[in-house]
């Protein structure tokens, strides 16, 4: 047994003289709980009242256990493992107790309505943080282990009357074809499962919150959790859950519906103003209010470089910055902040490198892009995209570029269900402005084939 | 990549070429022109006065404020050879699509508007939206420059201002855009006009020590007035009342103030709605139109002897503003017809509508012949709605109480 893990600190093998034979314990420290272990099993079998029956010594529920391979897995899981010379079989008592965070506030979903909770890095912590949501037998939670040597438990959770089955045997066959020695974080199955590293949209969905998981759920979808990861991902993820959040159907509709008006609002921002803005200045001077080109031309008449520049390079910054503030220790972050605010909104403007509608401009559609914190991706690359065309094609190139992004969405497909697929007239109750809730009798068509009413009749 | 990305991407590619890069502008090498100034100088050579935005060389990041005027004064034998001389006198491109206001000297507007109106309609950047004035009498230009702008820094900005501000109730004024004088000059029965801007010496000059403002101007604009086109040509000016008939015939003011008299004193009315209606007929040869007025006025001051809450009082009163508005109109007519020969009205557009068929063969001297001698007949129906707050003139109270 020393050979096949090897001699390290952690493993404890323990020999116990007993009244009758020796016995052998095996467990890891820092997985198993010793307290338990010498409470439940070292104590019964070394009592002086030990008759030799292992069995009904321990004071625990235990699985036996045939083959040393089975010995070794069950260890490395955290299990106590005893090993009584005059029993013919290993007893594996679940005994597990380790260090770990305890279910806080999601950091990077922060609500003011709604629970508060999210998920830990234990499988088993998250799974019944789902279970509290969906007292139902019909759960369903299989689960694997993916990985050579991490081992990794990975679950499937779903409805199981409810829950697509075309997605769920997509993702069951991908999961079967991941070959790889480590699944550290649920990033890693993301990108084994999705369909091409190269499109926009993976159609993996992320979340902290065990509420989101649920509401997915329930709506036909499967999440996937994955040992060691606060995330659970949702499959498969449409277009319009970018611009939906849980508190959309916490707050009462008009006030969610608002919410989600500013939110279509920030996404057309976050792509189209600078594109259109450098069209504007570049081509169109024509369309400009008066005042506004005046005041225009006087902020900007000192600074070196053309519209487009000014504008790139400010993308380019803000990015800069933001992946700073995100990455470093709070306390710097903030200093960050402050020195990316000072360099980029004032001294930048005041020794004129960059004008200050070009700050103006990029800052309100960085503002926006940070209100769809989803979509980061997509809206980066199409913003590059249209300050490009703007520059180069004017207003005409603007009208190409939306035509050409709305082909892409129409025609993409996540996991065999089109992107834009919530889009059609039997769901309409909650694509952009949702209908108050009493209105609404079914699931989304395009995800739920069986089980569509949400009522009971 | 599949057949569509190829597609797309040469559709793209297409349309990068297309579109055109040629157009490609940067804002601040531009010179932005708010108002032109088309005159003649003594050789009958083109003379225009371009009003151009300066922004004086200061480190300013607050924007705004701190533009002045630039004026630039060019003579030549066309505009594209103007345009390239103030390309070597100004360091930066002219960019007119921003322009405000139009004006054309009387010598200049009396010579023709045609060749103009072509380079405006052909340009690409020169825009129909600039309103449209003519300078009366023989008046410098550089004086429309030095005069009193109101509140705006720049003539452009002042006669835009002007416009949007007063072209609602003002009824002695009218403001056109290039796009309707354009539009009129092209429509068959019909003449265009044009706003008049008249520079008069200013009687409370002080200079700016005197004042304590940062300005004086010696002189002061006056925009009430309309000038009248026959093909294209300045033949004349109305006089205000003959405004007042053209804004009304037209339709073209709805709320305006009127005064009038009643038995030797003044009476002032508001008029909320206005509505003209004009049905033309052709009888024995001639022309005949019926011009029905129908208006609904408020009375906001009443000096007369009659009690407006009163029916009789609001009868004797309303036939009074009638018989004022119906002379003031035949007047009008007449001198448009007997003067100018120019069918400013319309007329000849609605004779179009409502007789196609005589309008095939009458079309051609339809001003000089038909229009001249049309025979009008005016019917004004105005109805006072609102007497104001009082019932009875002011004062008569102590005459009633004793």
């Amino acid at each position: 047994m020393k050979n096949a893990l090897g001699e390290c600190i952690d493993i404890i093998i323990d020999k116990i003289k007993t009244v009758h034979e020796e016995a052998v314990l095996i467990y890891i420290d820092g997985l198993s709980d010793k307290n338990l272990i010498d409470r439940d099993m070292i104590a019964p079998i070394k009592s002086l009242n030990f008759n030799g029956d292992v069995e009904r010594a321990v004071n625990v529920s235990f699985n036996t256990i045939k083959s040393p391979e089975q010995i070794i897995s069950k260890v490395l899981d955290g299990n106590a493992i005893l090993y009584y010379s005059n029993h013919p079989h290993a007893l594996s008592i679940d005994l597990k107790k380790w260090d770990m965070r305890s279910v806080e506030t999601p950091d990077a979903e922060s609500v003011t309505r709604g629970p508060k909770e999210s998920f830990t890095e234990n499988i088993l912590t998250n799974i019944s943080l789902i279970r509290r949501k969906l007292r139902t037998p019909n759960l369903a939670i299989e689960n694997k282990r993916i990985g050579h040597q991490t081992n990794t438990v990975v679950a499937l959770v779903y409805l199981q009357d409810i829950v697509n089955q075309k997605v769920l045997t997509t993702i069951k066959e991908k999961l079967n074809q991941i070959n790889t020695d480590a699944i550290l974080e649920t990033g890693y199955l993301e990108q084994y499962i999705e369909e091409s590293p190269f499109k926009l949209f993976s159609g993996i969905g992320l979340t902290q919150k065990p509420d989101i998981v649920a509401a997915k759920i329930l709506e036909g979808r499967v999440a996937i959790l994955c040992d060691g990861t606060p995330h659970a991902l949702t499959v498969p993820e449409l277009f319009t859950e970018f611009l939906h959040k849980a508190e959309d159907f916490y707050n009462r509709t008009i006030y969610a519906n608002f919410i989600r008006t500013l939110k279509i609002l920030a996404l057309i921002l976050a792509i189209l103003l600078p594109g259109i803005f450098v069209a504007l200045i570049t081509f169109s001077l024509e369309m400009i209010p008066f005042t506004f080109l005046t005041n225009f031309i006087q902020a900007t008449k000192g600074t070196p470089f053309p519209e487009v520049v000014e504008l790139l390079f400010l993308t380019v910054m803000f990015e800069l910055l933001k992946e700073a503030g995100l990455r470093m220790p709070k306390a710097v972050g903030s200093a960050i902040t402050i020195v990316g605010a000072l360099i980029l909104g004032d001294v930048a403007v005041s020794a004129g490198v960059v004008g200050a509608p070009s700050v103006i401009i990029i800052a309100i559609s960085a503002v926006a892009g940070l209100m769809l914190s989803n979509l980061n991706e997509f809206l980066l690359i199409y913003r590059l995209i249209f300050i490009l065309l703007g520059a180069s094609m004017g207003i005409i190139g603007i009208g190409a570029g939306i035509v050409f992004m709305i082909t892409q969405l129409v025609s993409t497909e996540v996991f065999g269900i089109p992107l834009l697929a919530n889009f059609n007239k039997h769901e309409m109750k909650d694509t952009l402005w949702r209908y108050p809730l009493k209105k609404f009798k079914y699931r989304p068509f395009t995800l739920v084939n069986n089980n569509i009413k949400r009522r009971a009749d | 990549m599949n057949k569509k990305t190829k597609l797309l991407i040469l559709l793209l590619l297409l349309s990068f070429f297309m579109t055109g890069c040629w157009s490609q502008s940067e804002p601040k090498e531009m010179a932005i022109i708010t108002c032109t100034v088309y005159d003649l100088d003594e050789n009958n050579n083109l003379k225009i006065y371009l009003d151009m935005l300066d922004f004086p060389n200061i480190a300013s990041n607050e924007g705004g404020g701190g533009q002045t005027a630039k004026i630039v004064t060019l003579t030549g034998t066309s505009f594209p050879e103007m345009v390239r001389d103030t390309k070597s006198t100004i360091d930066k491109m002219m960019y007119a699509a921003h322009n405000r206001a139009r004006i054309f000297t009387e010598t200049f507007a009396k010579n023709g508007l045609t060749d103009t109106l072509d380079f405006l309609i052909r340009d690409y950047i020169a825009d129909e939206r600039p309103y449209m004035f003519v300078l009366k009498g023989d008046t410098d230009p550089m004086l429309l420059f030095k005069s009193n702008k109101g509140l705006s820094a720049r003539l452009g900005d002042y006669l835009y201002a002007m416009a949007q501000v007063r072209k609602q109730d003002n009824d002695f004024a009218v403001f056109k855009t290039t796009m309707d004088f354009i539009k009129e000059f092209y429509s068959p029965g019909r003449q265009s006009v044009m706003g008049v801007i008249e520079i008069f010496p200013d009687d409370t000059y002080r200079t700016p020590e005197e004042s304590g403002e940062n300005e004086a101007h010696k002189y002061y604009m006056s925009l009430n007035g309309l000038a009248v086109f026959k093909d294209n040509k300045l033949v004349g000016y109305l006089d205000k009342f003959g405004i007042r008939v053209y804004n009304l015939l037209t339709n073209n003011i709805a709320k305006a103030y009127i005064s009038f008299p009643v038995e030797g004193s003044i009476c002032c009315a508001y008029s909320l709605k206005t509505n003209c209606k004009i049905d033309t007929r052709f009888e024995k040869g001639a022309v005949y139109a019926d011009v029905k007025l129908s208006k609904e006025i408020m009375i906001v001051q009443n000096n007369s002897e009659y009690d407006v809450s009163t029916i009789s009082g609001v009868k004797k009163v309303q036939e009074e503003l009638n018989n004022y508005l119906k002379t003031q109109i035949e007047q009008a007519i007449n001198q448009v017809q007997t003067e100018f020969k120019s069918d400013i009205f319309g007329i000849g557009d609605l004779f179009h509508k409502q007789n196609p068929e005589i309008w095939k063969i009458i079309q051609s001297n339809w001003d000089d012949d038909y229009f001249a001698n049309a025979i009008f007949n005016v019917n004004v129906d105005a109805k006072i709605q609102i007497a104001g707050q009082i019932r009875e003139k002011i004062g008569e109270k102590a005459e009633s109480g004793s």
